[in-house]
Formats: structure tokens, C-alpha cells, sequence
């Protein structure tokens, strides 16, 4: 990028990194409390902040019920209508020995209902993001808490960068969002 | 030369890396971000050492003895194996029982663990699940070589067909077919899940600019971001909650392929927890051995520590003793019931021509592993390796004895026969080994062998207590 081109972008954002999950979280609550813009927090393992309930077990359950429907639906059309066999005298329609199949089927399609709904709600194969032209970005998987501040203004701007200096931010770096 | 090339040999035996009774679950002096920089330079380690090659190269070769075997048999047909009337079961369904039983130890481990919330688990489950899934696939193949025409195995699928055929649903072994196949491909996707983070670390760790795209790629553009967090923390917790029951159920649903067919010593309520058993002690025992050269080998004592094998150790006895309650109540069941047949079976087991079999099987599973009551011996490397070894190769004797012996002994006396392996058995079983071992050495070239972002957790919650 050349020196014209740098100055032609206004940077609208910040990034900077915290050595510590409460560094990070105190300046993530100043931040906004003084409603500087968007704010988004990016840590090296899951925050210890309470967990917000989510609908995906709901939707795991159900999709394994409804594979366990499936399942047991299809080896009944099997075993009474599509093919009765007889064997040992077991009546076509066995029940119990459609069990185990409906339940491995369950647990598979409730496991395929989680990775793609955990999948698509963490944004996997999201391969870019304007985050990731910050340097700071970098460490936020390896040991840094990193906060990237989108400002509603260049006031909020300036702002962002204090209160980001006052809460002992290691690096603090301008970037367009 | 670096701290891993320095490390890369074995010959460390007298020195302060020996596991303690009084160690921590992890190395006090680890912070998040010295533990991140050591599990991440074996992976980006541009050269590996000559112990990798080697055992790499070993593994290839046993590998190619496993092709070569399977296109023989593909050529010639299981007649090559030792297996006839009517002992028309042998190696192939050993070893398949053998491997999937290897390959519990991860999933117990990792999800049973994750929901007890034990801290423990967080640096052997990756390592735990990665055995899991080479020791599956291992397992998975000798089915599919063992139906004769493998190239018809889709025919096991409830596909429409113009035969109109179905599976019949009511046989243990089509309810086997879809209980490995889920365990496989859930184990897989359950590991690839737990991985993601990782391989976020490992993109934004990595210099060279081909290993930042493979790491890119792999780790599906995941950052961190806290919302990102939220639903992988669910989602991982959820996936935990479902492979827990689904490995019990897996090993019950192998234990009923036998249960479900009344052939003598085999038709027994017994076998489906006779069979998770067996399978959490054959998982501890792979856990237990491979943690001794990964922390060896890849310089991870700060993490996998005396701790660790303290915990191991007592889980090893603990399911130890579980098999021995098994192979306790086998015996007692069979004189208590009626049926001359089953004690004339077991009569011969424990006194006929294989009956060294069964006590080598009693020995290796039940007895060495008591030697796990004393501490020192739990923490001793050299000892855990010995009984973790005697405890695989137990285990397999166990299921010849329940596989053989049941089938060469049948209710009629004319029926009786022998069996005796031929060179394709054992080729196979020593190269499914290689296969094995090939995946093991290959994943921890390429991926974190403890999962960092879990570690973080452990390191920094210790940090807090300290404090």
C-alpha cells in the first residue's frame, strides 16, 4: 500500500490487545458505557462471561427424534411391508430389535444437526473479515484479548483510543472497518 | 538446536521429567502463552527428527504389507485366511472387536471427562481422539474384508434396488453396521470440531505462507470472536453429551453381535457390559502407552504429567477389575445354569489345548494390571508401558478366546473343528497396526497433540486459585 493510498483511508476503527480476560472486560464495559460504536471482543479461549441460552440442543433433539422416526419408520415399511421374512417365527413387526438402529441413527443425525448449526452460528468458513487486516487480530487465538472498536465518529474514535490507554491496552492500532 | 530436536530422543531416563507423585495437572511456570509457542513448534517444525522417520517409515512398510494383503485377498478370496467350518469366524472379526475397543479410550475420555469437568482430560483428549479415530478406521475395515464380496458392502445400505431386497434389520450384525458407522463419522467430526481453535492458533502461529493457507483452510476462518465462542462452547458440550452414550452403545451393540447368536458361550446377557468393559480397559491401556512416548518424544512433560498417570493408572485398574467381575461371572453363570454344553465348553477353556490362551488373557487383564495399586509403580514410565502392552495384547487373547473356543466347540460333538491362522491373517493384523501407527505419527506432524485452547483454561483458572 502506498503513502497516498494510506492517507485516502479513514481509518473508522481500533484494535488493541489485553494481556488479561479482565483488562479486556473492563475496558469492553467502559467502552460501552460511553456507546463509542460497535465493539467486538476476540479471546484465546472461551470467555468466562455467563453464557446467553442458545436453541441449538432444542434443535439437535429434534433433529434426532426426527432421524429416530426415520429410522424406525423405514425398518418397519421394511420388515411388514416392503419384505416380510419370516425368521424364527419373529412377527414381521419387531419392535424392540428396530431399537438400536433408530438410536444410532438419532445420535448421528443429532451430531450432524450440531456441527452444521454450530458450524453456521460461529461463522465457519467465514475466511475473511475486515478484523483480520489488524495486526493485533494475530494473537487474539494465541494469548492476547483483543477489542475491535468500529466508531461512529472520529470523536468516538479518539474516545475508544483513551479508554483503551486508560485500561492498559498493550497494543493499540487504527483500522478500517 | 531447539528444545524439540533436543528432546527427540528417549534417552532421558534419569532426569527431573520423571513422573511425581506430587505433580501438578500443569507445569506451574506454563503460562498461556509459553504452553501455546511448545505444543505449536513440533508441528511447525520445518525438519523432523530421525526417530519420526524411522517409525514413519517402519509404519509405511507395515502398511504396504496390509495393501498388499488386502489385494490378495480381494484376488483370491477369504480363503486365504485360516477360517473354515465352523469356526467361519477368526482374525477378522478379533481384531475388528480388538481396534474398536482401542478406540473407546478417546471418546471416554474426551466426552465422558468433558461433562464430569475434570481438568485433567484437557491434555490427553486430543491425543485420546486421535487414537480414536486410526484405531475406528482400523476397525472399520476388517467387516467390510470379512463379506466375502467387499466390493458389495453398499449392499448393507437400505438403498432402493432392483432386487427389492432389504438389510434385515433384525440382525445384531446390520445394527453393528450402523452403529461403527456412526461412531466413525461422529468421532471424526466430534475431533475435527474440538480441533478448530487449534488450527486457528496454528494459521496465525505459522510463518511460512503455505502453512498459514494449509492452517487457514483447516481452521474454516474461525477467530475467536466471543459470539463465535458462545456456539462452539455449546456445541462442543452438546456434541460431548451425545458421543457419551454413543460409545456405550456401540461397544453394548458389538457385544450383542455375539450375544445375538446362539452358539455356546456366546448367548449370554453378559456380553453388551461384558464388552464396554473390555473396551474401557483397552482404551485406557492405548491411552496409557501412547502418552508415555508423545510426552517423551514431543517434550510435553510440563503437561501430561505424574498426575495424569496417577489417574490413569487408577482407571486402568478400575476397569481391570470391571473385566475381572465379567470373566468372574462368566464362570459362575455357566455352572449355576443347566446347560452341560456351556460347562463343557468352559471346562475346555480353562483346561483344553488352548486353555494357555485363557489365562494368558486372565494374566495380562486381570492380574498385571494389580500391580496399578501401588503408586510407584503408576508413575513409573517403564512399568506403565510394560502393563499397558500386556493389556492390548490381553485383550486380544480375550476375544480368540470368545471367538475360537466358542466356534471350534459347537452342541453338536461331529461338528467340532480347529482353527489355525494362516500368514494373510497375521499379515493383515501386523499391518493394520501400521496403519495405525502411520495415521498417529502423521497427525502429530501436522496438528497440536494437546488441545491449546482447553489448556488455556486449566492454565489460567490455576493462575486465579494462585492468586
Amino acid at each position: 500500500m502506498n503513502a497516498e493510498a494510506e492517507t485516502l483511508m479513514a481509518p473508522n476503527g481500533l484494535a488493541a490487545s489485553f494481556l488479561s480476560e479482565e483488562a479486556s472486560l473492563a475496558a469492553l464495559a467502559r467502552l460501552e458505557e460511553a456507546n463509542v460504536g460497535e465493539t467486538r471482543l476476540f479471546t484465546p479461549l472461551a470467555p468466562e462471561r455467563t453464557p446467553k441460552p442458545s436453541r441449538l440442543p432444542a434443535v439437535a433433539l429434534a433433529l434426532g427424534l426426527l432421524g429416530a422416526g426415520f429410522a424406525f419408520g423405514l425398518q418397519s415399511y421394511a420388515n411388514v411391508v416392503a419384505y416380510p421374512l419370516n425368521i424364527g417365527g419373529r412377527p414381521p413387526f419387531s419392535w424392540p430389535s428396530f431399537i438400536p438402529i433408530a438410536f444410532e441413527v438419532s445420535v448421528l443425525s443429532a451430531v450432524l444437526a450440531t456441527i452444521i448449526g454450530a458450524g453456521a452460528l460461529c461463522g465457519f468458513t467465514r475466511y475473511y473479515d475486515p478484523v483480520d487486516e489488524t495486526r493485533a487480530i494475530r494473537d487474539a487465538m494465541i494469548d492476547r484479548w483483543v477489542i475491535v472498536v468500529r466508531a461512529a465518529n472520529s470523536d468516538a474514535l479518539a474516545r475508544s483510543r483513551d479508554i483503551m490507554q486508560d485500561c492498559d491496552a498493550r497494543v493499540i492500532e487504527e483500522a478500517e472497518l | 538446536m531447539t528444545l524439540f530436536q533436543a528432546r527427540s530422543t528417549l534417552a532421558v531416563s534419569a532426569d527431573s521429567r520423571r513422573p511425581n507423585a506430587n505433580d501438578p495437572i500443569v507445569a506451574p511456570e506454563q503460562t498461556i502463552s509459553t504452553m501455546t509457542a511448545k505444543i505449536c513448534a513440533p508441528p511447525l517444525q520445518e525438519r523432523w527428527p530421525l526417530w519420526w522417520k524411522l517409525s514413519l517409515g517402519a509404519a509405511l512398510f507395515l502398511v504396504l504389507i496390509l495393501v498388499i494383503s488386502i489385494g490378495w485377498l480381494f484376488y483370491a478370496g477369504i480363503g486365504i485366511w485360516g477360517i473354515d467350518w465352523p469356526v467361519v469366524w477368526g482374525f477378522a472379526i478379533i481384531n475388528y472387536v480388538w481396534w474398536i475397543a482401542i478406540a473407546s479410550g478417546g471418546t471416554f475420555i474426551s466426552a465422558l471427562f468433558y461433562l464430569a469437568e475434570v481438568e485433567w482430560r484437557n491434555a490427553l483428549n486430543r491425543l485420546a481422539e486421535t487414537i480414536t479415530i486410526f484405531a475406528a478406521a482400523c476397525a472399520a475395515i476388517y467387516p467390510v474384508l470379512h463379506l466375502g464380496r467387499p466390493w458389495l458392502f453398499y449392499w448393507l445400505f437400505p438403498y432402493p434396488n432392483v432386487m427389492t431386497l432389504w438389510p434385515q434389520f433384525r440382525s445384531p450384525l446390520l445394527w453393528d453396521f450402523v452403529a461403527i458407522l456412526t461412531y466413525v463419522v461422529s468421532s471424526i467430526l466430534f475431533w475435527y470440531f474440538g480441533l478448530v481453535p487449534d488450527l486457528a492458533t496454528m494459521r496465525d502461529k505459522a510463518v511460512a505462507p503455505h502453512k498459514r493457507r494449509f492452517y487457514g483452510v483447516l481452521a474454516l476462518g474461525f477467530r475467536g470472536s466471543e459470539s463465535a465462542w458462545r456456539y462452539y462452547h455449546v456445541g462442543y458440550g452438546l456434541l460431548a453429551a451425545l458421543m457419551a452414550p454413543l460409545v456405550i452403545s456401540v461397544h453394548s451393540i458389538v457385544g450383542l453381535d455375539f450375544a445375538g447368536a446362539a452358539t455356546l458361550g456366546w448367548h449370554s446377557t453378559l456380553f453388551p457390559p461384558f464388552f464396554v468393559f473390555g473396551a474401557l480397559l483397552s482404551g485406557f491401556a492405548a491411552v496409557m502407552l501412547l502418552a508415555v512416548p508423545a510426552r517423551r518424544l514431543l517434550g510435553l512433560e510440563d503437561f501430561i504429567t505424574g498426575r495424569h498417570f496417577d489417574i490413569l493408572g487408577k482407571l486402568l485398574l478400575t476397569s481391570s477389575l470391571c473385566v475381572g467381575y465379567a470373566y468372574l461371572m462368566e464362570a459362575f453363570t455357566n455352572f449355576y445354569g443347566p446347560d452341560a454344553a456351556e460347562k463343557r465348553l468352559f471346562a475346555n477353556k480353562i483346561t483344553g489345548e488352548l486353555s494357555p490362551i485363557y489365562w494368558a488373557t486372565i494374566l495380562f487383564n486381570v492380574l498385571t494390571p494389580q500391580l496399578m495399586w501401588l503408586r510407584r509403580v503408576r508413575l513409573n514410565e517403564i512399568f506403565v508401558v510394560l502393563i499397558s502392552i500386556a493389556v492390548i495384547v490381553g485383550m486380544w487373547c480375550e476375544r480368540y478366546v470368545i471367538v475360537v473356543m466358542s466356534l471350534r466347540r459347537t452342541h453338536l460333538p461331529s461338528a467340532w473343528g480347529g482353527y489355525t491362522p494362516t500368514i494373510w491373517d497375521w499379515l493383515t493384523l501386523f499391518g493394520a497396526v501400521g496403519l495405525f501407527i502411520a495415521g498417529l505419527l502423521i497427525a502429530i506432524r501436522l496438528l497440536p497433540a494437546i488441545s491449546m485452547f482447553e489448556m488455556r483454561e486449566v492454565i489460567l483458572r490455576n493462575a486465579r486459585r494462585d492468586r
